[in-house]
């Protein structure tokens, strides 16, 4: 008996020796592990798997590394946009001084924007922003989260050429043309697996143009919540756009009150295995006490309550957004379920906070 | 008493596999703690960056025209609901003149711009230190030429208790607005504003 013990004794600390050195092991792998050879877009992507793939009662915990791509449109190198005063690694794209080769060039660079913005954020697919634990059982509501993607601002020179803007047409560059040269234009790339695609005719030499939403045209979605909006609005005094991503994602108040139970649950057989003459001389307690047990009903009917509003006002926000898509799928939840979203709009914070109840990522 | 023998001897067995899932645990812990610690810091240079090259574009031209087009900039704030969860703190834009004795020591002689951060949530709420120790300790400030002009926000930041003059940095996007004051003007105001006070004779 004594030798059994001395040798688990040593197997243990064998155990213990080896779990320490691969710790360090691991520890100076992460410290070694440079993160700087990856461009700001594969950093984007990895923290945005990272994210998807953590529960979602964690979920908050995990920050996207998402910096904003900021585009400056310029008509030689020299040139600055005010916008962008005091920003790092801001990019410029340098005209040619063709109008219709600029007008081309304009929009090539928000279709691109809009197309990579829509990639790096997993096409729809993936939940980023569920609202941790404390919404999944109604304790929180539901809001809708942002990543802004990117910034396009023009040069003060850029500006006054109205012969370029009046023929910027992104819209129709998105049906037409084609990402790095591929068959499917970009459109066909939106809607081909996944979402809804709405376009609008854009004007960017009108001042305070805004799209007409009955104009837009719908597709249709996989049937999943998820759903894609692609849509542009320009106000010409302010002629910085940008593209954001949004998502809202709520769950049903059935779905709320039974996670809300599942945790109640837990939490009960949790207090029980850890101390069972406790948990049940409380109950006890409870149920033999006539204020007790009416101040328990009254407690919990008041959190069921409350978690059944929260969701209840949830779902109105999130069709508050995502309402104008619908969903071909009979059992999508629709949406009340929430959407996923690409948009493009003008940098300024009305139209932005309109959208974004809280962003992410960094500026 | 053989199977309570066994169910001692998986005791180490179970405390090694909780320590090593507490340290890895921890470790990854440590590593988000420290990525969203860098960013917090680093998303606040920024801010203090833009606003400054706004300011110092507004001071070298001086002309009014330009003012109201380059003086006006939308910069991102700091969350709100994470400002309230402590995941970061609340960061706030404040000023001081050149002739402010109350001024943080990193400002040395100057005028300066700050933007600083309460650990831990909004000023009404907790009060630890006063603000340019908190500017001094938690902040980053940038020497500025001129005495006096103002920074005001849309939509305003969270209420303070009325007694600091900051601007808070709580929306998702916040436009700010770089102007002079004249002194004549000193008492038109924003609730909110974060201000290069002229030593005493300016303040709203």
């Amino acid at each position: 008996m004594e030798n059994k013990r001395g040798e688990l004794t040593s197997s243990y600390i064998g155990a213990i020796i080896i779990s320490v050195v691969g710790f360090l092991i691991l520890l100076a792998a992460l410290a070694l592990f440079n993160f700087g050879e990856y461009n700001q877009q594969q950093v984007c992507q990895l923290s945005v798997l990272t994210r998807a793939t953590t529960p979602s009662a964690i979920q908050n915990y995990v920050p996207l590394r998402c910096t904003t791509e900021k585009i400056c449109i310029v008509e030689k190198n020299s040139d600055e946009c005010t916008e962008f005063l005091g920003e790092k690694e801001v990019d410029k794209i340098i005209l040619t001084g063709d109008n219709a080769k600029d007008s081309l060039i304009i929009a090539k660079t928000n279709a691109d924007s809009m197309f990579e913005c829509w990639g790096m954020m997993g096409q729809g697919k993936l939940d980023l922003f569920s609202g941790g634990y404390m919404q999944s059982i109604g304790l929180k509501q539901g809001q809708s989260t942002c990543v802004v993607c990117s910034r396009i601002a023009l040069a003060p020179s850029v500006k006054a050429k109205k012969a370029v803007l009046e023929n910027v047409d992104i819209n129709n560059y998105l049906q037409t043309q084609s990402p790095n040269n591929g068959a499917a234009t970009y459109s066909q790339l939106f809607k081909n697996d996944y979402g809804t695609q709405t376009f609008s005719k854009l004007d960017l030499t009108k001042p305070g143009s805004v799209i007409d939403s009955s104009k837009l045209k719908e597709g249709e979605s996989d049937g999943k919540y998820d759903l894609r909006k692609v849509d542009v609005e320009i106000d010409q005094t302010n002629t910085e756009i940008t593209y954001i991503f949004m998502q809202i994602k709520v769950d049903s108040v059935t779905d709320t009150l039974k996670n809300l139970g599942s945790s109640a649950g837990v939490a009960l057989a949790g207090s029980f295995a850890i101390s069972p003459v406790t948990t049940l001389r409380t109950a006890g307690t409870i149920v033999s006490s006539a204020p007790a047990a009416i101040v328990a009903v009254v407690g919990s009917l008041a959190v069921v309550g409350f978690s059944a509003y929260n969701a209840d006002k949830s779902q109105v926000a999130a069709a508050g957004y995502c309402g104008e898509f619908k969903s071909s799928d009979t059992n999508s939840k629709g949406a009340v379920g929430g959407c996923s979203i690409v948009e493009g709009m003008p940098y300024d914070f009305r139209t932005v906070n309109k959208l974004c109840s809280s962003i992410q990522g960094n500026p | 008493m053989n199977n309570k023998g066994e169910l001692t001897d998986e005791v180490p067995g179970v405390v090694i596999a909780v320590i090593g899932i507490l340290m890895i645990a921890g470790l990854v812990g440590l590593i988000i703690y420290n990525i969203s610690v860098n960013q917090e810091n680093e998303n606040a240079k920024n801010i203090l960056n833009v606003v400054y090259e706004h300011v110092d574009l507004i001071i070298k031209d001086g002309n009014e025209k330009k003012q109201i087009t380059d003086g006006q900039f939308a910069v991102r704030g700091f969350d709100k609901a994470k400002i309230w969860a402590g995941l970061v703190g609340t960061w706030y834009l404040m000023g001081w003149g050149k002739n402010d004795a109350s001024r943080p020591d990193k400002c040395a002689i100057d005028s300066c711009i700050c933007i600083c951060k309460r650990k831990s949530t909004y000023l009404q709420v907790t009060k630890p230190n006063p603000l340019n120790v908190d500017c001094q300790t938690n902040g980053y400030c940038r020497a500025v030429k001129a005495d006096k002009f103002r920074i005001s926000t849309l939509p305003e930041g969270n209420p303070t208790d009325g007694s600091d003059q900051v601007l808070y940095l709580d929306h998702p996007l916040q436009e700010l607005d770089v102007t002079f004051v004249p002194s004549s003007k000193s008492s038109d105001g924003d609730a909110y504003l974060a201000i290069i006070k002229n030593g005493a004779d300016y303040k709203t």
